[in-house]
């Protein structure tokens, strides 16, 4: 199988399998299941995305099924392409703080923990990563342009070269011919060619896909406790790793029964609205959401790329044309994005401004992951913008770890005593 | 009334009591591994000075990292908001108080107030413990000193001494490998008296330090230190009489209007 | 979904219909041509480079679309508005005779602007038609670059320029007849309608190259126009509405763009970028992409296809307004 690394100079791949490690992880996962499961009336349809999390079951179907999967991190390799092909995209970001300690013997110390924690699972012979037969890495920031090298010794890696220019005459002419390019990969690695009725195909399910998470969010903006946002999280991130046609008639059946559920006026907001930007928070990682629960508060807006950037989008062809699909497959990853790698930031603000004023938020809770630059380079602006609309914002700098829980509690109640 | 306020911090734990506009007593003793336990002592003490009994008090407050492990409190709040009403409840000569510096154990606060005295912003330091209260004991103890001599020492100096390190185990590293240099204590007291101001002086930029800027915490004990920051920060420092209460303080305080 | 355009079709099939066949299908009487008096020349030259002067619509007036004469006998307007405007420079009539006609003219230009291009008129309708011909065919589509864009704009300026600027040239007796007679009516020797509507309604199409007393040379140049502006109108088969980008008839409209009843509004804030509307315009303009600072988006050369905002992914980012009401939303 053709791999973006000739590998003139090789190093062996570092296996280290520690069941110890394996077991922290999968009892991080059951233990937020479990923590999840007991919120007060929580909907019915929700533990089916649990298992996802908890269970081996979708990496054993997988297995079964014999198709080729795809591993992808971020947000910017085309889904639609995988899905034309007749293959699976998992989305391989991780959010355990466990598989840390274990990348670090080959990563350095200082990159982002998103980076880290996705990289314990090939050393650990563990996780979504064993069920791939190929990796899409976009070059979304320092640490993802130079994951490859080090993946490239499990598997087949792809690069997918990403502009760091919104420009529209020019880039959608470069990105496009990447974009073709990666199809032209995954045609290979098939042994045949997408066709125009499969690229739509994938695209009018994708944007199925994308109208369910916004009439979700819509009923959310009135009952956001219809899903806690750890819920949301959960049942967006569930969609990195399920059966396409599957997961949307799963959320079909969520998004009936919060229609339902909406209609007895049980599930609006407590305490204060709050909105999370900045890096993502992937299952487990939800401490900053478990605290402000706790502290009775509510979270009804995010525009993380593991949350709501990741369904809000979709690809609108102008006409469905195989070449026209592709142009809006080509700009639908690049424009609407709001990911701090591009040189603006003023589509990612334009977004804040408007998902707070549209779901009337009391306050932005601007979360940083150390090491991911990107991201902080770009809170001045973000920060300084919002208060001059005269929306309080906190910053939480942290990382995947627990140690700094209290810290992070002070700070969030402070902010929630201040906006009062 | 007759309220109280704990202020359980991750060094000390202080105690106010507080009726009506005089503050009756105060108590401050370490928190050491068992802060609940701390907490009721301190309590008892200062109830003890106040020669009051247990059962006259008629609202407790509790404030500080520990805030939630006490549980015959009737309510907790945090030590940004709590320090914010400590300090407007003491006031200042020299006109209302706009920003507080807040030098604890483990952490460094930044508080802006509006005009009413509420919190209107704030900036703390991330999880690291340079800069606090917590680096100064460290330091200290390198230089085989008692933490309430820094200030005594650090007025001394004659020889400006820059500490680069920023992480608290690399400043004690530089400072071991100063003394070996035969360098003076005091020199080496300002350095690091001069690099936690200037970390202070970036948070306090970073938010606008507004005049009048009251600088709290057990920090704020340390006389050389003040002297420092206010070079630092090209201002003149409000220092509470009592700036290490000023947590608990506003706690009691609290606790008077939320009853 | 896609309700606007499903509605603009209807529209383009309704107009086109009325404006080539609407005298025969409605059984209209035609009317006698009244407001002005021909001179014996020239009325010998339209003859002959345009057929007969004489036949008459039911509506002796034109609009600012193709209502193409061409149409003949079938048709339901005299002309279009660059007909009308030719006219006017070249004849000079009393301000009182052409009034009603240059009253309406004018406040349809003002009222609807460049909605005439994207909703009314048959020969942007047809090329839209070859357009969807070759979507059907599953053919790739090639975008103008911009400088290509640039470079069409200017062509479409120096074009409009040429007509009316003939128009009122050949209005000096000082002239040549030899050159008069080919520039009479330059707008209809240059115009690919001129082909394409009586290939549709069955009208005789007539092309001289030459004619007597006329400048040769002068009639073999408007016809090679004639012919380079006919490729450009099919070569909309592969680029979307080709020949819309240097229209004259669209460059005069276009002034009214902007301030027309018609405009369209973005929420600033609600606007994600996403280049939807950029790929989706037919006159491949980005302002409604582009613009961050101010909530209206009408581009100069929009035709008002609402295709943007059709297409628009984030509700009601974009809204048509008709005087403030609006009329669409996304």
């Amino acid at each position: 199988m053709k791999t973006d690394f000739e590998k003139r100079y090789q190093r062996a791949p570092l296996h280290r399998p520690a069941e110890k490690v394996s077991a922290r992880v999968r009892a991080a996962s059951e233990d937020l299941a479990a923590r999840l499961h007991k919120q007060p009336d929580r909907l019915v349809s929700l533990p089916y995305y649990e298992e996802l999390f908890t269970t081996e079951k979708r990496k054993k179907e997988l297995q079964i099924l014999n198709r080729k999967v795809v591993g992808t991190y971020c947000y910017f390799a085309p889904e639609e392409l995988i899905y034309a092909s007749g293959d699976v995209p998992i989305r391989l970001c991780s959010g355990h703080s466990d598989t840390i300690t274990t990348a670090e013997e080959l990563l350095p110390r200082d990159i982002c923990p998103l980076v880290k924690s996705s990289f314990g699972f090939p050393i650990l012979g563990d996780g979504w990563i064993d069920a791939c037969d190929v990796i899409a890495l976009p070059t979304s920031c320092d640490a993802k342009t130079k994951l490859g090298e080090y993946l490239a010794d499990y598997l087949p890696v792809w690069m997918i070269n990403l502009p760091k220019i919104k420009n529209y005459d020019g880039l959608k002419e470069y990105w496009l011919k990447e974009i073709k390019l990666f199809l032209h990969k995954l045609e290979e690695l098939n042994g045949k060619k997408v066709k125009a009725p499969e690229l739509k195909n994938a695209l009018q399910l994708l944007k199925r896909r994308a109208e369910l998470y916004r009439a979700m969010y819509e009923l959310r903006l009135a009952h956001p406790l219809l899903l806690s946002h750890q819920d949301l999280l959960m049942v967006v991130q569930s969609s990195f790793y399920d059966d396409l046609p599957r997961w949307i008639n799963q959320t079909e059946l969520l998004y009936n029964e919060m229609k339902k559920a909406s209609a007895t006026g049980k599930y609006a907001a407590k305490g204060k609205r709050l909105m999370i930007t900045g890096a993502p928070i992937i299952w487990p990682n939800f401490k900053i959401l478990n605290i402000i629960t706790e502290l009775g508060s509510t979270v009804v807006a995010d525009d993380m790329c593991a949350g709501h950037q990741r369904l809000w989008d979709y690809a609108e062809p102008d006409e469905w044309t195989l070449e026209g699909m592709l142009e809006a497959v080509a700009a639908r990853y690049i424009f609407p994005s709001v990911c701090p790698c591009f040189t603006t930031s003023y589509d990612r603000i334009d977004k804040i401004l408007h998902l707070a004023r549209e779901a009337k938020v009391d306050g932005v809770i601007y979360h940083d992951l150390r090491l991911c630059q990107i991201f902080d380079m770009e809170k001045d602006l973000v920060v300084k913008v919002l208060k001059e609309n005269q929306i309080p914002v906190i910053t939480l700098h942290t990382d995947y770890g627990q140690e700094d829980v209290e810290q992070l509690r002070t700070r969030i109640e402070a902010f929630l005593e201040m906006i009062l | 009334m007759i309220t109280a306020g704990i202020d359980i911090g991750s060094v000390a734990t202080k105690a106010v009591i507080l009726s009506g506009h005089f503050i009756l007593a105060t108590e401050v003793m370490p928190s050491g591994s068992q802060p609940k336990l701390t907490a009721e002592r301190a309590l008892a003490k200062s109830l003890q000075t106040a020669k009051m009994e247990r059962n006259q008090l008629e609202y407790l407050v509790s404030t500080g990292y520990g805030r939630r492990v006490v549980d015959f409190g009737d309510k907790n709040i945090t030590e940004i908001s709590a320090c914010a009403q400590g300090i407007r409840f003491l006031k200042a000569p020299m006109g209302q108080i706009m920003t507080v510096i807040d030098l604890g154990g483990q952490d460094i606060k930044v508080i802006s107030l509006d005009e009413r005295g509420e919190v209107r912003d704030f900036v703390m330091n991330d999880k690291c413990a340079a800069g606090t209260g917590r680096f100064m004991e460290v330091i200290a103890r390198a230089l085989e000193l008692r933490l309430e001599e820094l200030g005594t020492y650090s007025k001394l100096s004659k020889k400006r001494i820059d500490i680069n390190a920023t992480c608290t185990v690399f400043a004690e590293s530089e400072v071991v490998s100063l003394l070996a240099q035969d360098v003076g204590k005091e020199d080496i007291i300002a350095g690091i008296h001069r690099s936690i101001a200037e970390r202070i002086a970036t948070m306090g930029k970073k938010i606008g330090l507004k005049e009048v800027v009251a600088f709290t915490g057990g920090g704020a004990k340390n006389k050389g230190f003040c002297q420092i920051l206010e070079e630092e920060l090209g201002l003149t420092l409000h220092i509470p009489k009592i700036p290490q209460f000023v947590n608990a303080l506003g706690a009691a305080v609290a606790a008077k209007a939320k009853k | 979904m896609h309700t606007i355009t499903y509605i603009r079709r209807g529209v383009q099939i309704l107009s086109l219909t009325f404006l080539f066949y609407g005298a025969t299908l409605l059984h209209l009487k035609p009317t006698e041509i009244k407001w002005y008096a021909m001179q014996e020349n020239s009325r010998q030259a339209t003859e002959l480079l345009y057929g007969n002067p004489t036949w008459t619509q039911p509506f002796q007036t034109f609009l600012p679309a193709r209502s193409c004469r061409f149409a003949g006998t079938h048709g339901t307007f005299r002309g279009c508005l660059m007909f009308f405007f030719s006219d006017i420079l070249t004849w000079r009539p009393p301000l009182g005779v052409v009034l009603p006609s240059l009253a309406l003219v004018v406040v349809l230009m003002v009222m609807l602007a460049r909605f005439w291009c994207g909703w009314i008129c048959p020969l942007g309708f047809m090329s839209e038609l070859l357009y969807e011909a070759r979507k059907y065919l599953g053919l790739k589509r090639i975008r103008f670059s911009a400088p290509l864009r640039n470079l069409l704009k200017a062509v479409g300026w120096g074009l409009t320029f040429i007509i009316l600027f003939s128009a009122w040239f050949i209005s000096w007796s000082a002239v040549a007849w030899s050159i008069k007679k080919p520039l009479y009516l330059a707008v209809c020797q240059m115009c690919p309608s001129k082909l394409i509507t009586p290939a549709l309604t069955g009208f005789p199409i007539m092309i001289n190259l030459t004619f007597p007393g006329a400048s040769t040379t002068l009639l073999v140049s408007l016809f090679v126009v004639l012919v380079a502006s006919t490729l450009l109108y099919f070569s909309g088969f592969i680029l979307k509405r080709a020949w819309c980008k240097i229209c004259p008839l669209g460059v005069i409209l276009s002034f009214f763009n902007q301030g027309a009843f018609l405009s369209k509004e973005k929420d600033l804030i609600r606007c994600t970028k996403c280049a939807v509307c950029a790929s989706a315009c037919p006159m491949e303009t980005s302002t409604v992409y582009e613009e961050k600072t101010k909530k209206y988006v009408n581009h100069s050369q929009c035709i008002h296809c609402y295709r943007c905002v059709d297409l628009c992914p984030e509700k009601k980012c974009l809204t048509v307004k008709f005087l403030g009401l609006p009329l669409f939303k996304s």
